[in-house]
């Protein structure tokens, strides 16, 4: 009776409709009673004793439902509707993360896009690798440059060379070196640039986190005094800064490419959409950004339920 | 609570699927019949029995259809399909394999005593 009419309260609380399930497990218990009457038992210590051999009737209910394959991907839609919910009543929070996120996605994007173009690409060469550079020098070992004649006779006796070229004479990667020195520099400043800029995005992703954690103590307090298990607190933290994750990338993204095209007027040979490396660019963040979020995620978890809901 | 460990996870599918192969039973007819041809040595716990049942089904083993019970009332009928009929045989070839390795292993005499 006090168990029905708890089972009553929570229908009416959940708003469950009675399923097919609830039908198939009340037969269960109704036959166990008729065994049990059968056995010599009163009808209610029949029922009691069905009850308690049964168990747990809503885990048994929750342990069905998650049988169906779609189960998953229900939860998900719940909380990703949850989490679009709680943006739309702190915007000011989103707009701060996005930014923050889509900034430092841009700027490294950006700079990476310009570095790979000018720095850590491969000569334009069928095979860089086999490219040599020649020198010649005197008995002293002084560097002399070689000349015209000496060059025409190694052109056409030398068999271990397909062809050679003449040139002010030096390495290849002295040659690009010579040529870019004081670009090099400003290229590693940049790269730090962009480095901190990360840095201070994900940082800030983890206090605008953390702060919205503390925010919703009492909130997620109730959500486990009301049966919210630690990995269903953990899921709903993960999938909102899931969320400001996606929607940062994704600015980001946007502003790495109009940054690039941008830039690539001044620079010749860079691809202005280099998606490869705006991709890679995205999954670092994403990785890392997702990193930032499971520790106040986690702080989130460990929320006693009793101690929040006492600090009226 | 976690699910019932007194029974290896798969071992359920089998007498479930087996006791199925007999005739369309209702969850009550299958953990009774479990029950009662192991002389009570297997007890199926009702927790794990429906998420079982509800498992099976959605993989398409086993079908189920609302029908009268003995004592005439509503009860859902689980019955075997053609699948679940291919895959019981499966599952007793696996079943047979891997009982008769763990008994060849368990009952081997030790060559040296320690």
């Amino acid at each position: 009776m006090i168990r029905e009419s708890f089972t009553r309260l929570r229908f009416l609380i959940t708003r469950c409709k009675p399923t097919e399930l609830d039908e198939e497990l009340a037969f269960h218990i109704e036959q166990s009673t008729n065994a049990n009457i059968a056995a010599g038992l009163t009808p209610q210590e029949a029922r009691r004793q069905a009850l308690i051999e049964f168990g747990s009737i809503e885990g048994t209910r929750e342990q069905s439902h998650q049988q169906r394959p779609g189960w998953f991907l229900s939860t998900l839609l719940q909380d990703i509707r949850y989490a679009t919910r709680g943006f739309l009543r702190n915007p000011r929070f989103t707009v701060a993360v996005i930014a923050t996120l889509a900034l430092g996605i841009g700027a490294n994007a950006a700079i990476f896009t310009l570095l790979n173009g000018t720095l850590l690409r491969n000569l334009p060469y069928r095979s860089p690798g086999n490219l040599m550079a020649l020198d010649s020098m005197n008995v002293a070992g002084d560097r002399t440059g070689s000349g015209l004649a000496d060059i025409e006779q190694l052109q056409q006796q030398s068999h271990t060379l397909d062809g050679l070229a003449y040139y002010n004479i030096r390495s290849m990667d002295q040659v690009v070196e010579d040529a870019m020195g004081s670009n090099l520099l400003a290229a590693h400043l940049l790269e730090a640039c962009g480095a901190l800029a990360l840095a201070v995005a994900l940082m800030g992703l983890y206090g605008l986190l953390s702060y919205l954690v503390t925010l919703r103590r009492r909130e997620l307090g109730l959500r486990m005094a009301l049966g919210a298990q630690r990995e269903q607190i953990l899921a709903l933290v993960l999938h909102q800064a899931g969320r400001l994750l996606a929607g940062g990338i994704l600015l980001g993204v946007a502003i790495s490419m109009a940054t690039t095209r941008l830039l690539t007027h001044f620079l010749f040979g860079v691809k202005p959409q280099d998606i490869v490396t705006i991709a890679a660019a995205a999954l670092l963040m994403a990785l890392v950004g997702l990193l930032a979020a499971w520790l106040p995620a986690r702080k989130a978890a460990e929320i006693d339920p009793i101690e929040t809901l006492r600090t009226e | 609570m976690p699910p019932s460990t007194d029974l290896l996870q798969g071992t359920l599918d089998l007498l479930i699927l087996k006791t199925l192969a007999l005739e369309p039973m209702h969850g009550w007819g299958i953990s009774l019949r479990i029950q009662q041809i192991s002389n009570d040595v297997l007890q199926v716990g009702q927790g794990s029995l429906y998420p079982a049942l509800h498992r099976l089904e959605y993989k398409g083993w086993i079908q189920s259809d609302w029908g009268n019970s003995e004592n005439n009332r509503r009860a859902k009928f689980y019955s075997l399909t053609a699948t679940g009929k291919k895959q019981l045989k499966t599952e007793l070839a696996t079943w047979d394999r891997l009982s008769t390795a763990i008994a060849t292993v368990i009952k081997q005499v030790p060559e040296t005593s320690a």
